[in-house]
C-alpha cells in the first residue's frame, strides 16, 4: 500500500460529525458505558451501563440482546431504520486469560428471516472498542452518504466522515483504511477494520469482516460475522466501513524489538529455472538417497550451496522424497540456519551466548547493525553481509565473539566494528586482534 | 585391521614411536586459539623445526582445547610441561633457538600468576591446572585428535577390548549403575538404568544409540572441545554402550554451528572404520554397530531428547508429552539410549579403572544407588568475568568458590563477584552468600539453579540482573518450538514485563505477576526446557530482588547497563583530553579539544558505550 495513494483517498473525505470523548480505564471488565450512533441524525452519544444490565444481561450476547430491545418495537423489519447492529464483547472481552476472549458478539434482525439473529467474529474490533472504554456498541438509522465510523481512542475523538474514494471489497478496504489511519508502519496493529464488500450488497448472507493487522505477513487479514445476513444490514444503513484505533497499549518497540517480527514474505521466495542449478539440487537429494529422514540435511547443502532454499528446491525435494511441501515450509522456516530469503556472501553472526552477553555482545549488534545499514536478520542491498545474532559459537572464553564467514573472532569490541567491515583484509585476524 | 588379539602390540609400537622424539610441541587447536591464530603458530613450529634441521627430534602436534583459553594461543612442551601462552608468530624462533637448542627457557612468554606475580614454568604449576581432576578431558593436549593412532597409544579402545572379552552386557550395565555415573547433558538420569530400561523394553529388537552433541546452552562449550579434543574416546563409549544394549546403529547428533568438531568426528568414524573398530564385526568379533551423523540446524529445542529424535527423522524439532520415554518409543519408535558427549566419554574411563575408583569421587554414596550423590567429576565452562576464563574438569562437591577464585583466580579489572550463572537458560544465578555451596546435581537443584550441561558464567558488579533476566527469557524465545502454549505465550508475557522493568516502565505488582506466569509455565510446559524455562526470572528474584525493586520505583540501574535508565556523562577531574572518545563517537555527540574536557551532548548521544569501552582514565561514567 503507498501512503500516496492513501493520502489521496483521505483527502476527499469530508466529515460529517465528531465528538471528543475520554478514555476510561475499565473496572472489572466493564467501563460502564456504551455508544450509540445514529446514522440518519449523525447523532453520537455515550449511555451508561446500569447494574441491573451487567446482573441480569450478563456477556456479549445479553448487551446486545438487551440494547436491541430497547431499539425495537414489534414492526421492525430488517431494513427499518431504527433495526439496530449491536457490537459487545462481554466482561472477559479482550483479556488473554481464556480462549476465545477475543471474540465479539453481533445481533441485528436478519434480512434472511426477520427475526433477530446473533454471530460471533474474531478480528480487534470488539477489543479496541472495549479498550476505549465501551461496552458496547449500538448502530441505528441510514445515511444516504455512503460513510465510515471512526473511532479513535488515540485521540480520543469519534467522526462519521464519508469515504468516495476507498475500494468497496473487504480485503482492499481493510489495508486502504488500516495504512490510512496508522501513524505509522508500527502503528498499523493499532487499527482495526469492520466492512461487508460489494457481494453483501446484493445477497440476503452478507457478511461482516472484521480485520486486524498481521505484522508477520504485513498485510490486514480478515474474521468473518457469518451468520444471518449482518453484512447486508450493515450496507443497508450506508456504511461502508467502521475503524477502531486503539491507544498504543503495546509500545511500539516491543514490536520492534520481538524478533518474532521477523518475516518472511512469502511473495519473495524465489524460483530457480536453470537446468543446472536444479540438476545440482537433485544432485543433492539423491547423494542422501532421496531418503526422508535426511531432508533437513538436504537442506543445509541446498542452503549451503545457493544461500536460500528456493520454492524450486522444496519442490524436487518434494518429488523425490515424499515429504509434503507445506511441512518442508516448516522445516525451511522452523531451523535457524536454513532461509528462504537469499542471504548475502558473507554472513556476519554475533554471538548472543551468555558469556558474550555479559561482555557487551548487544553494543557489537547495534554497531554492526549503524554500519552496515540493516537490521539484525537482515541481508544488505548489494548481497554482500547478512547480520544475524545466534545463540552461542562456543568460544565463551575469548567473549564477545563474531564470526564472519568461517572465522571466528575473539575479544571483538565495538569499536573495531567498522574497522572489521571496511578492511579488505578481514580475514587477517591479526590484524583484527591488534 | 585391529583385532582384540593385537590391539595392544599395535599400541605399544605407537608408544615406542613417540617415545623416539625428544619432545612434543603440543600447540592448542581448538576453537579459541584457531581464533588468535594457532593454526598460524602450528605450521610456524613446523617451518622453524625443519629450518634448525631437528625435525626428527620433535613433533608438533595440534591438539585439541587445552582448556586454558583465555591465555591463547598456548603451546606444551611435551613431556616436561613447559607452558608457553599468548604466543605470536615471532615468538616461535625464540621458543625453538633458545629452549630447544640451548635448553634455555623463554620467561617472558611464561604464564605470571597475578596472585603471586611469580613466574610459572611449568603447566602443573598453574593454579587453573592444579585443582583439576581429569576424566573426560584425560587426553586433552596430549594427543592429536586427528590421529587415531595416538589415541591408541593412550590405551584408547583397550576398555572396549575388555568388555568384549571379559565381559557380558549385563555385567557392564550393572557396571555402569554402580558407578553412579549420571547424565552430564543436564538431567542428571543415571546412566546405566537408562541403559536397562532401553534393553528390557527392546526384549531382544532393535535398539539405538545416540550422542548427543547439541549443545546449545549458551555460555557452555564441553561438548564441542571433548569432541575436537578426543573424538575416540566418545566413539569408543558409544560402543561399549551398543554392546550393553545390544545396539546395531548409532547417531551422533551434533550442532551446525561446530565446524570444526563436526570435521574432526567424521574423520575419527573414517579412521575406526578403517582400523576395523566399527562396522560389522568389530575387532573381527561378531559385535556389529556403526555410527553415523546428523547435522544439527540450529534449534536450541533439538537438545531435548524427544525433539532431538523427531529432527533425526527429518521433522521441524518439536518435543512430544512424555508420558512415554524416548528410552521405550525413541527413534523411528524403537528404544533409544541418548547420552551427551561427555556421558559417553566417561564410559572407557570407569570400564578402565573400575568402579571403586570412580566412586571415590565425588560425593554421596552411589553403589546401592546412583540417586544418592553424585560421583566422578564435570566439566565446565568458565567463563564471563573472570580472569582464566576456559574448560576445568573437577570432581563433583567441589565448592564454587574454589572453582571461581582458584582455579578462575577470580574476578579481574578490580571489580567485585555479583553471581554465577550455572546450567544454561534453564538454570539460575547464584549470588555470593552460595560459594562455599558444593557442586553438584542436587544441591544445584536445591539453591534454584540446575547443574544443566555446564556452563558457568560469572558476573561482576557491572552485570544487571534484570537484564540477565531478560536475556535468558528473549534468548528463549527466540528458541521456543512453539509447540505448547504455556511456554510460548509464556515466556513471550515474561519478557514484555521485563522489558518494560528495564525500561523504567515497570510497576509494582509486576514482580508478582513474574512469579505467577512463572509458575504457570513451570506447571504446565511439554518438555523441561519449558519446564525449566522460568528458572532465570525466579532465582534473580529470589536473590537479587533489590535490583528489582531498585528498577521500578527509583528508576535505577545500578549497574549501568539499561539503556534507558542511564546517560552516559564525562567525569571533568579524570578526562585528560586524549580525544579517543572524540574519535571514536559514531554520531559525532561528543565535543572537545586535545588537552580539554570533553563533552556528551545527551541529545545526540545514543547511547551505544563506545566511548565508555575505549576511555583509558576511566573519565565516562555512567549516570
Amino acid at each position: 500500500m503507498l501512503a500516496e495513494d492513501v493520502k489521496g483517498m483521505r483527502a476527499k473525505h469530508r466529515i460529517l460529525a465528531e465528538k471528543s470523548f475520554q478514555v476510561v480505564e475499565l473496572d472489572k471488565g466493564y467501563s460502564n458505558r456504551y455508544l450509540r450512533v445514529d446514522l440518519t441524525t449523525k447523532e453520537i452519544s455515550m449511555h451508561a451501563v446500569t447494574e441491573k444490565m451487567k446482573e441480569l444481561w450478563t456477556g456479549g450476547k445479553g448487551f446486545d440482546l438487551w440494547l436491541m430491545l430497547l431499539e425495537i418495537n414489534n414492526k421492525t423489519k430488517w431494513d427499518s431504520q431504527e433495526n439496530p447492529i449491536c457490537f459487545s464483547s462481554g466482561p472477559l472481552g479482550g483479556t488473554t486469560s481464556f480462549p476465545g476472549t477475543g471474540k465479539t458478539l453481533l445481533t441485528s434482525i436478519s434480512p434472511l428471516t426477520n427475526i433477530p439473529i446473533d454471530s460471533n467474529v474474531g478480528g480487534y474490533f470488539g477489543p479496541f472498542l472495549k479498550f476505549a472504554g465501551f461496552d458496547a456498541l449500538v448502530i441505528v438509522g441510514k445515511s444516504e452518504e455512503e460513510v465510515v465510523v471512526v473511532l479513535d481512542a488515540a485521540n480520543q475523538k469519534i467522526t462519521i466522515e464519508t469515504a468516495p474514494a476507498e475500494s468497496n471489497d473487504s480485503h482492499l478496504l481493510a489495508d486502504e483504511l488500516t495504512c490510512m489511519y496508522a501513524d505509522t508502519e508500527i502503528d498499523r496493529h493499532n487499527i482495526a477494520v469492520v466492512s461487508s464488500g460489494s457481494a453483501a450488497k446484493h445477497s440476503r448472507i452478507g457478511m461482516l469482516n472484521f480485520s486486524f493487522w498481521d505484522w508477520r505477513r504485513g498485510v490486514s487479514r480478515l474474521k468473518q460475522a457469518g451468520r444471518g445476513g449482518i453484512g447486508m444490514v450493515f450496507c443497508d444503513k450506508g456504511l461502508k466501513a467502521l475503524v477502531a484505533k486503539n491507544r498504543d497499549i503495546t509500545p511500539s518497540w516491543r514490536i520492534e524489538e520481538s524478533k518474532v517480527a521477523h518475516h518472511t514474505n512469502p511473495k519473495t521466495i524465489s524460483t530457480q529455472d536453470c537446468p543446472e542449478e536444479i540438476a545440482f539440487i537433485d544432485d543433492i537429494i539423491h547423494r542422501w538417497k532421496d531418503d526422508k529422514e535426511y531432508v533437513i540435511e538436504m537442506m543445509q547443502d541446498i542452503q549451503k550451496r545457493f544461500r536460500h532454499i528456493s520454492r524450486t528446491a522444496i519442490d524436487r525435494i518434494n518429488k523425490f522424497t515424499g515429504t509434503s511441501k507445506a511441512y518442508l515450509y516448516h522445516i525451511a522456516t522452523f531451523y535457524k540456519s536454513l532461509s528462504l530469503d537469499e542471504k548475502g556472501e558473507i554472513t556476519i553472526q554475533v554471538c548472543m551466548g551468555t558469556a558474550c552477553h555479559v561482555k557487551g555482545s548487544a553494543r557489537i549488534v547495534d554497531r554492526l547493525e549503524q554500519v552496515l545499514g540493516i537490521k539484525c536478520g537482515e541481508t544488505t542491498k548489494d548481497k554482500k553481509y547478512s547480520l544475524e545474532a545466534v545463540a552461542c559459537l562456543g568460544a565463551c572464553s575469548i567473549a564477545p565473539v563474531i564470526k564472519v564467514g568461517d572465522k571466528v573472532l575473539g575479544n571483538v569490541q565495538a569499536k573495531d566494528v567498522e574497522k572489521i567491515i571496511k578492511d579488505p583484509k578481514i580475514f587477517d585476524i591479526a590484524r583484527v586482534m591488534e | 585391521m585391529i583385532n582384540i588379539k593385537n590391539l595392544q602390540s599395535i599400541a605399544k609400537k605407537e608408544q615406542d614411536k613417540l617415545s623416539k622424539y625428544k619432545g612434543m610441541l603440543m600447540v592448542c587447536t581448538g576453537t579459541g586459539c584457531v581464533s588468535a591464530g594457532g593454526m598460524d603458530i602450528k605450521k610456524e613450529f613446523t617451518n622453524a623445526l625443519v629450518r634448525h634441521k631437528i625435525e626428527n627430534d620433535y613433533l608438533v602436534v595440534g591438539t585439541g582445547c587445552n582448556g586454558f583459553c583465555a591465555v591463547g594461543p598456548i603451546c606444551v612442551l611435551q613431556p616436561d610441561q613447559t607452558f608457553y601462552q599468548k604466543l605470536t608468530h615471532k615468538d616461535i624462533e625464540r621458543i625453538v633457538k633458545n629452549h630447544l637448542l640451548e635448553g634455555n627457557v623463554v620467561k617472558d612468554l611464561l604464564y605470571k600468576d597475578s596472585s603471586d606475580g611469580k613466574l610459572k614454568e611449568k603447566m602443573n604449576d598453574i593454579k587453573f591446572f592444579t585443582k583439576q581432576m581429569l576424566i573426560a578431558l584425560r587426553n586433552k593436549g596430549l594427543i592429536d585428535p586427528e590421529n587415531i593412532y595416538h589415541y591408541l597409544a593412550r590405551r584408547g579402545y583397550e576398555s572396549l577390548r575388555k568388555v568384549i572379552i571379559e565381559m557380558d552386557p549385563d555385567q557392564v550395565i550393572d557396571t555402569i549403575i554402580k558407578s553412579g555415573l549420571r547424565g552430564r547433558g543436564g538431567g542428571g538420569f543415571p546412566t546405566g538404568i537408562k541403559w536397562r530400561s532401553a534393553k528390557k523394553a527392546a526384549e531382544g529388537g532393535i535398539v539405538y544409540i545416540v550422542c548427543n552433541a547439541d549443545e546449545g546452552d549458551p555460555g557452555a562449550y564441553m561438548d564441542r572441545s571433548i569432541v575436537e579434543t578426543d573424538p575416540h574416546t566418545v566413539i569408543e563409549g558409544m560402543l561399549i554402550g551398543a554392546y550393553a544394549v545390544g545396539a546395531r546403529e548409532g547417531f551422533i547428533y551434533i550442532r551446525n554451528e561446530y565446524p570444526l568438531a563436526m570435521t574432526r568426528l567424521e574423520k575419527a568414524l573414517d579412521q575406526a572404520k578403517e582400523a576395523g573398530l566399527l562396522g560389522s564385526n568389530i575387532m573381527e568379533t561378531d559385535f556389529s554397530f556403526d555410527i553415523k551423523i546428523h547435522r544439527g540446524a540450529g534449534a536450541f529445542v533439538c537438545g531435548e531428547s524427544s525433539a532431538l529424535m523427531t529432527s533425526m527423522s527429518g521433522l521441524a524439532g518439536e518435543p512430544k508429552a512424555k508420558y512415554i520415554h524416548t528410552v521405550e518409543v525413541g527413534f523411528r519408535d524403537k528404544p533409544t539410549v541418548l547420552n551427551n558427549v561427555e556421558t559417553w566419554a566417561n564410559i572407557p574411563v570407569i570400564i578402565e579403572k573400575g568402579v571403586d575408583w570412580f566412586t571415590s569421587i565425588g560425593t554421596g554414596d552411589v553403589k546401592d544407588n546412583p540417586w544418592n550423590g553424585s560421583s566422578g567429576t564435570k566439566v565446565f565452562s568458565l567463563v564471563g568475568d573472570i580472569r582464566n576464563t576456559g574448560l576445568v574438569e573437577v570432581p563433583m562437591g567441589i565448592s564454587l568458590r574454589e572453582i571461581i577464585e582458584e582455579i578462575g583466580g577470580g574476578i579481574p579489572n578490580g571489580r567485585t563477584f555479583k553471581a554465577v550463572q550455572t546450567g544454561g537458560p534453564s538454570g539460575g544465578c547464584l549470588p555470593a552468600s552460595k560459594l562455599d555451596m558444593p557442586v553438584d546435581f542436587d544441591s544445584l537443584t536445591r539453591a534454584g539453579s540446575m547443574m544443566g550441561s555446564g556452563g558457568m558464567i560469572v558476573m561482576d558488579d557491572k552485570t544487571c540482573m534484570v537484564d540477565v533476566a531478560r536475556y535468558f527469557i528473549d534468548f528463549l524465545i527466540d528458541e521456543s518450538c512453539g509447540k505448547c502454549t504455556p511456554c510460548r505465550e509464556g515466556l513471550f508475557a515474561l519478557n514484555q514485563i521485563l522489558t518494560r522493568i528495564c525500561h523504567g516502565e515497570g510497576k509494582e505488582k509486576d514482580l508478582e505477576d513474574l512469579r505467577e506466569i512463572s509458575q504457570t509455565i513451570t506447571d504446565a510446559s511439554l518438555c523441561q526446557l519449558g519446564g525449566s524455562a522460568p528458572n532465570p526470572v525466579i532465582s534473580t528474584l529470589d536473590y537479587f530482588t533489590q535490583e528489582y525493586i531498585e528498577h521500578i520505583q527509583e528508576k535505577k540501574c545500578r549497574s549501568g547497563v539499561c539503556k534507558n535508565l542511564i546517560d552516559y556523562r564525562i567525569d571533568e577531574n579524570n578526562c585528560t583530553g586524549c580525544t579517543i572518545c572524540f574519535k571514536n563517537c559514531p554520531v559525532e555527540a561528543i565535543t572537545g579539544e586535545i588537552q580539554k574536557v570533553h563533552k556528551i551532548d545527551l541529545d545526540k548521544c545514543i547511547k551505544c558505550g563506545i566511548c565508555f569501552e575505549v576511555c583509558k582514565f576511566n573519565a565516562v561514567i555512567i549516570k
